[in-house]
């Protein structure tokens, strides 16, 4: 169930920074330890509340957070927490980093986040026990009454502001639920950290700003993040009910007049095809109970509560509606019997990054995802299967296909594709035997569209051979698709010939591989890496494709078992993960601390995310595209030429 | 002489070539043979020529070009004179309609001179067409003058020969300069451009015969030479114009619709297919249009337009179709399309595209408009039965919502029903408005599609001025 609310225009921002004050600390004023008799906010309320707020930092971004038991759980924001992976918008930062009020830090983990409504459950590991917060009721917060924030404003740890309750019912910034506000100030930096009561209760947590205006701060409801945090403790995720896919809006004064009811909630569309729809809900009706309950919403803030009423409710409780629906002139009551089910992913919007994985494949310049029914509302698509394309790069063999954000693939090779997961495998076996034009049937709005998607395979013919740990290798799958997608061909090898990722099936034995028939060698990071550092084997091999002027390239642990194979490798430039630095540097490697690091011949990486992965791997696709030195030359070199008599 | 000769001429250079090794003196007296037709061929191109090709010499204060030509070791160079310009003209037509392969504005010129040998017309600049590059006087003939007759243009290949043909002056005092010039490329533009070896030294204007005396083309500004093929039908409808035998009906050409989208057929598509770049996909065709009555389809290629073959690629390609097309209120067109791997040539007349209508509902504040067949797909309609939103007015009942930043109805909706009675199209609408109004009602309710969604619209008609119009933000 959505409501009707237009995304609203006016410039907002989420009250975080991004790392922009440094050294602010040395400006902190010291605790003041005696109470002063004209305290607005009384020093034991003060001393109650300090120790549980704390300011996050990770590599992108500050915010602030605030206690909620002694063994450590945090609450804060989901965009304080929300790392900068352009596939996953559910991917949470890499290295947070918590600041209790007495200077102690903390590693954080993640336990889940949502991004709208905007919260995000957090956990440290501390051996004496933390102070949490109370919660007020925000459901009787008033308008007027007095509060104050904490957090951490543009990196000042420990700021306390404070104002009045400006609004408890406000609608229109296009949040999933109603919000609080306040006119304390609110500045980026705050986001996550909580605004009290004048008892040192938590109202909420403190969201979002106005852009250009003063004092125009938005919390979100202590006892909506409370429904969030439940969800996030046992699944790590929000599971938002739904009843798929229809819309309502409030019954308001005209409304109630034009149609000729008293009250209620007015359904305005229900999507063909649906939960809903199968249901017998149309558009039009007017639905006065829910579940023996009288349901109405004559403001849009009564309609807020009603949709979050029905959006934290079980998914698989039975709903039993009765709506109003017109016979004739009249009305007659009409029962609708549905199942609450689990709302599927909210795209993103421009404001919200939403739920839903952007599948990349740089190789072909083409970001997809799976289609979910609001994106067919909100983009306007038609009811075609296939995936939705999200962007074609500039230059791209996307590109050249003419794919446009907002087109619809439903064919690839001929065949019909549904889904991510059809797209995907489809599009790799074709890619795999290196088809020269792959046929693409495209849904583009109401008209549809024949192309051809013609790969550049740039490691064409280049024999690459993966080197993996037994044991959880990273990015295996993003390595392997924009590999095949570039045209290699591919072998993988782990020093044991097993691997314990399923969906790698065939595995070598490392000590089977010859270094004759590799042009490109890339070594992969994972659980057991460091095991291989003095693998001779593995040794050997390396040596034999530097020798042959073979491209090597690793992740992460995995380079310094590529710079200890040969005195000529150690010599050159490199990167690895910050924790084996020290060993590099140990070992009296290069080590230049890049993300990635590139000399001839030699690619690394610290593996840090995706991004850097990416970035890596196109460097190794370069340097790739020209491997196969001596040997290859010496291999297309037409037999000498007998001499002219 | 003909085409027949040409041929025969250039197998004897081949035979020549390659039979010399074996037996010389056949092979220098076929040699000879050949060069004295490309002789004879070349003077009589000149000779069909004569008496068509225009100095033109052109007065006024806006006026600066080139005022005469100078032979300066066999290259030409002209000289510059502000208030005077002189020009190649050729004429097309037996009672005197010149065309002149630059774009003169009539109000820049005072006095206009057409030189025909010796003999002097005056004449007047009628029109010009700055996108051809191209403007029409017309003499002063009291009887039939000798035309070139382009109807019989050939086309150059890459490698002929042809023959420049350029008029003389007071200071040249040739009677008439010929220039023997290879053709070496072609290139497809919106028109195929010839480039000659020499075309650099031709002046805008003179006219190209092949060794067939045909015409083949025109120098233009740039020193490459026009299909005359290609740009013929436009010359043609220019002197039409210009003569006021077809009125330049500027209403009708914009009117006339062919009603399809169309967009270039993907390079690598075209490669796998074996199909030319040139092809444009028909992805919608609007019911009624010329298009439809034309018998065109969704998913056809279209091959050829009025008889000639698609060119260019992406967008230059449609721009090729839109002009080769010929858009006008009662004309017929021709195109052949590819479907299901069989070429049809399909035969249409231009229709008039429909006026859009529009109906201003005071009392709600929106404008609508009648939806069209182009509008369902252009704007992705998800339904045609109702009337499109195409202004809300500030103020008014339409634009107040619960939610200050939004509307209750935006630009972009359509209205499918006004109080539970449906209104399908703009008649329906101002009548179902017509008789509420009549009974006063305070309250309207709209129901409306939003994108795929739709939506009730509850207006309080006490909202709005309903007198004044364009009302001010406050």
């Amino acid at each position: 169930m959505n409501d009707k609310t237009q995304s609203c225009r006016h410039a907002l921002w989420f009250a975080f920074g991004v790392l922009l004050v440094s050294g602010a600390n040395g400006l902190m004023a010291q605790e003041q330890p005696q109470a002063q008799a004209d305290q607005d906010i009384p020093d034991a309320i003060v001393r109650k509340v300090d120790p549980s707020v704390v300011a996050i930092k990770h590599e992108s971004a500050i915010g602030s957070g605030f206690i909620i038991s002694t063994d450590g759980y945090i609450l804060s924001n989901g965009h304080v927490v929300r790392g900068s992976d352009d596939e996953d918008p559910m991917e949470p930062a890499q290295s947070i980093t918590v600041i209790l009020n007495d200077e102690r830090k903390f590693p954080a983990k993640v336990l889940g986040f949502c991004m709208n409504p905007d919260v995000a459950l957090l956990k440290i590991e501390c051996d004496t026990p933390l102070s949490p917060v109370e919660f007020a009721d925000s459901r009787n917060a008033q308008i007027g009454q007095k509060v104050f924030a904490v957090g951490t404003p543009q990196g000042f740890k420990r700021t306390f502001s404070s104002g009045i309750l400006s609004n408890v019912d406000r609608t229109d910034l296009g949040t999933f639920t109603k919000v609080i506000q306040t006119d304390a100030a609110i500045n980026p930096g705050n986001s996550g950290g909580p605004l009290f009561d004048r008892d040192g209760k938590v109202l909420g947590l403190n969201t979002y700003a106005s852009q250009g205006a003063n004092n125009l701060g938005f919390t979100i409801p202590i006892h909506v993040a409370e429904e969030i945090r439940k969800d996030l403790m046992t699944s790590g995720r929000f599971i938002r009910a739904d009843v798929p896919v229809f819309s309502v809006s409030e019954v308001y004064e005209e409304m109630k007049l034009a149609l000729g009811v008293e009250r209620g909630v007015l359904v305005d569309y229900v999507m063909e095809n649906t939960p809903a729809d199968s249901a017998g809900l149309r558009a039009g009706d007017v639905i006065i109970r829910q579940n023996g309950q009288p349901m109405a919403a004559a403001t849009q803030a009564e309609l807020k509560d009603v949709i979050w009423a029905l959006t934290i409710l079980e998914p698989g409780t039975p709903v039993e509606w009765v709506v109003l629906r017109k016979d004739g002139n009249a009305y007659k009551e009409v029962k609708i019997l549905a199942t609450i089910q689990e709302a599927e992913p909210m795209p993103g919007t421009q404001r919200f990054p939403g739920e839903l994985k952007t599948q990349k494949l740089d190789a072909v310049g083409l970001s997809f995802m799976d289609i979910v029914s609001t994106h067919r509302i909100m983009h306007g698509l038609q009811d075609d299967p296939g995936i939705l394309v999200h962007a074609a790069e500039k230059g791209s063999p996307a590109e050249m296909a003419e794919l446009r954000g907002g087109d619809i693939v439903t064919h690839v090779g001929g065949l019909q594709v549904t889904d991510v997961a059809s797209f995907s495998q489809q599009l790799e076996s074709l890619l795999s035997t290196q088809e020269k034009y792959i046929d693409m049937t495209i849904r583009r709005r109401q008209i549809s569209v024949k192309t051809v998607l013609a790969p550049y395979y740039d490691l064409m013919g280049k024999r690459v051979l993966v080197v993996v740990p037994s044991d959880e290798p990273r990015y295996l799958d993003l390595v392997r698709r924009e590999l095949i997608a570039h045209g290699a061909m591919l072998t993988f090898a782990s020093v044991s010939g097993t691997c314990t990722e399923a969906t790698l099936k065939d595995v070598k034995k490392l000590s089977a591989v010859a270094s004759d028939a590799v042009d490109l060698l890339i070594l992969l990071d994972g659980g057991n890496a460091r095991d291989d550092w003095e693998n001779e084997t593995l040794l050997e091999l390396i040596r034999g494709v530097f020798n042959a002027e073979g491209v090597l390239a690793g992740v992460g642990s995995s380079v310094i078992t590529l710079v200890l194979a040969d005195p000529g490798l150690l010599a050159k430039k490199m990167t690895t993960s910050k924790d084996d630095s020290s060993e590099a540097i140990r070992r009296k490697a290069l080590y230049t601390g890049k993300a990635v690091e590139q000399d001839v011949g030699l690619v690394t990486t610290t593996g840090f995310d995706r991004k850097t992965v990416r970035a890596f791997l196109k460097e190794v696709v370069r340097a790739g595209s020209g491997a196969g030195g001596k040997r290859a030359s010496s291999m297309n070199e037409p037999e000498a030429a007998p001499e002219a008599p | 002489m003909n085409r027949a000769v040409v041929l025969l001429l250039l197998m004897c250079g081949a035979v020549a070539v390659s039979g010399c090794a074996v037996t010389g003196g056949a092979g220098a007296d076929s040699g000879r043979r050949g060069f004295a037709s490309l002789q004879a061929a070349t003077a009589e191109a000149a000779e069909g020529a004569k008496g068509t090709v225009v100095l033109v010499k052109l007065k006024g204060d806006a006026l600066t070009g080139d005022q005469s030509l100078i032979i300066e070791g066999g290259r030409m160079r002209t000289s510059e004179q502000a208030g005077a310009k002189t020009a190649t003209g050729l004429i097309l037509t037996t009672n005197g309609y010149v065309v002149v392969a630059e774009n003169i504005n009539p109000s820049d010129v005072t006095r206009v001179e057409a030189w025909v040998g010796d003999t002097e017309y005056r004449a007047n600049v009628i029109k010009n067409d700055p996108q051809l590059g191209i403007t029409v006087l017309k003499m002063d003939v009291d009887a039939p003058v000798k035309a070139l007759n382009i109807a019989t243009a050939d086309d150059l290949q890459v490698g002929e020969w042809c023959v420049a043909v350029q008029p003389s002056d007071e200071v040249l005092d040739y009677e008439q300069l010929i220039t023997l010039a290879v053709c070496r490329g072609q290139s497809a533009g919106l028109y195929r451009e010839f480039l000659l070896d020499s075309s650099q030294a031709f002046r805008p204007g003179t006219p190209i015969l092949g060794l067939s005396g045909n015409v083949v083309g025109i120098v233009q500004r740039r020193g490459s030479v026009l299909s005359m093929n290609d740009i013929r039908d436009d010359l043609l409808a220019l002197i039409e114009e210009a003569a006021g035998v077809k009125s330049a009906d500027e209403e009708a050409k914009k009117k006339a619709w062919f009603g399809a989208m169309l967009s270039a057929i993907n390079k690598d598509y075209a490669r796998k297919y074996g199909l030319s770049k040139s092809y444009l996909w028909v992805h919608h065709v609007v019911q009624d249009g010329s298009a439809d009555s034309a018998g065109v389809k969704p998913g056809d290629l279209i091959v050829r337009v009025n008889g000639r073959d698609m060119r260019l690629t992406d967008q230059r390609a449609r721009e090729f179709f839109n002009k080769a097309l010929r858009p006008k209120v009662g004309q017929p067109f021709r195109v052949t399309v590819l479907r299901d791997g069989k070429m049809l040539d399909l035969e249409g007349v231009f229709t008039k595209e429909p006026e859009p209508e529009t109906v201003l509902a005071t009392d709600l504040g929106v404008t609508v408009k009648r939806i069209d067949g182009s509008d369902v797909v252009n704007m992705n309609l998800f339904t045609g039965e109702g009337v499109l939103v195409v202004d809300v007015k500030r103020g008014s009942a339409a634009s107040v919502g619960s939610n200050m930043r939004s509307g209750l109805l935006n630009t972009g909706d359509v209205i499918t029903a006004v109080d539970g009675t449906p209104t399908p199209d703009l008649a329906t609408f101002s009548a179902v408005l017509e008789a509420l109004r009549r009974e006063q009602k305070e309250i309207m309710l709209v129901a409306y599609r939003r994108g795929r969604t739709t939506g009730l619209a509850a207006l309080n008609l006490k909202i709005g001025e309903k007198d004044t119009e364009g009302g001010k933000r406050k």
